[in-house]
């Protein structure tokens, strides 16, 4: 389910230095809609797709993402 | 707005035109006493075919129109056609939309033969089921882009 997944991307962001979602869209290889759908936790990134993510912020998966019950 | 749902967009105004065009073939037939003719099918068919280049001009030019509004309305020169994951997730569920109403007409198209229609209604009930299906896949996919 999505709303089960959070993600703290945003943050993240921020702390790499106001990165912008094209830019991380760019590092990932998708497009920055998708970036945004994941951020706003709309849609659910696949796992690959999600450790992209993480190493893209050069952080491991669980600081990024976070499955809530 | 990306290039897959731009593309969507196109997809569905292109085949809205395309198919006003063929049930408008297809009502004249009925109307004229070609549905009826021992040629009917065969009339049915050519029409069908012409659909194929017809919806690949329209298609190309619907395209470029697209491509040329979105540069002019965001001031973004170079176009991003890149399809991802999310892309292709939403197509595959369009895809299983289109399928089911494709398979619903062609079931909507037996019956209509075990009843005792001709084979024009049959036929002209597939193509209906095909265009439906088409239709729904594409909405799917628009609600898709918009609410995820």
């Amino acid at each position: 389910m999505a709303h089960n997944i959070t993600n703290q991307i945003r943050r993240h962001r921020f702390d790499a230095g106001e990165m912008t979602q094209a830019d991380l869209a760019a590092r990932v290889g998708v497009t920055r809609q998708t970036i945004m759908a994941i951020e706003a936790a709309k849609y659910s990134p696949s796992l690959e797709l999600a450790f992209q993510i993480a190493r893209a912020f050069g952080k491991p998966l669980d600081d990024v993402f976070q499955y809530t019950e | 707005m990306n290039s897959e749902e731009r593309n969507t967009w196109v997809a569905l105004i292109s085949s809205l035109i395309v198919n006003a065009w063929f049930y408008r073939q297809i009502w004249i037939m009925f109307h004229n006493g070609t549905s009826l003719a021992p040629d009917g099918l065969q009339i049915w068919a050519r029409t069908v075919i012409w659909v194929i280049p017809v919806s690949i001009i329209v298609t190309i030019v619907l395209t470029i129109l697209a491509s040329m509004l979105y540069a002019v309305v965001t001031g973004e020169r170079a176009a991003a056609f890149m399809k991802d994951e999310r892309d292709r997730q939403f197509q595959l569920w369009g895809l299983g939309v289109t399928m089911i109403v494709c398979v619903a007409g062609f079931l909507a198209a037996m019956t209509s033969l075990a009843l005792g229609t001709s084979g024009f209604v049959a036929f002209t009930l597939i193509y209906f089921g095909f265009s439906l299906g088409d239709l729904a896949g594409n909405l799917l996919k628009l609600a898709l882009y918009r609410n995820r």
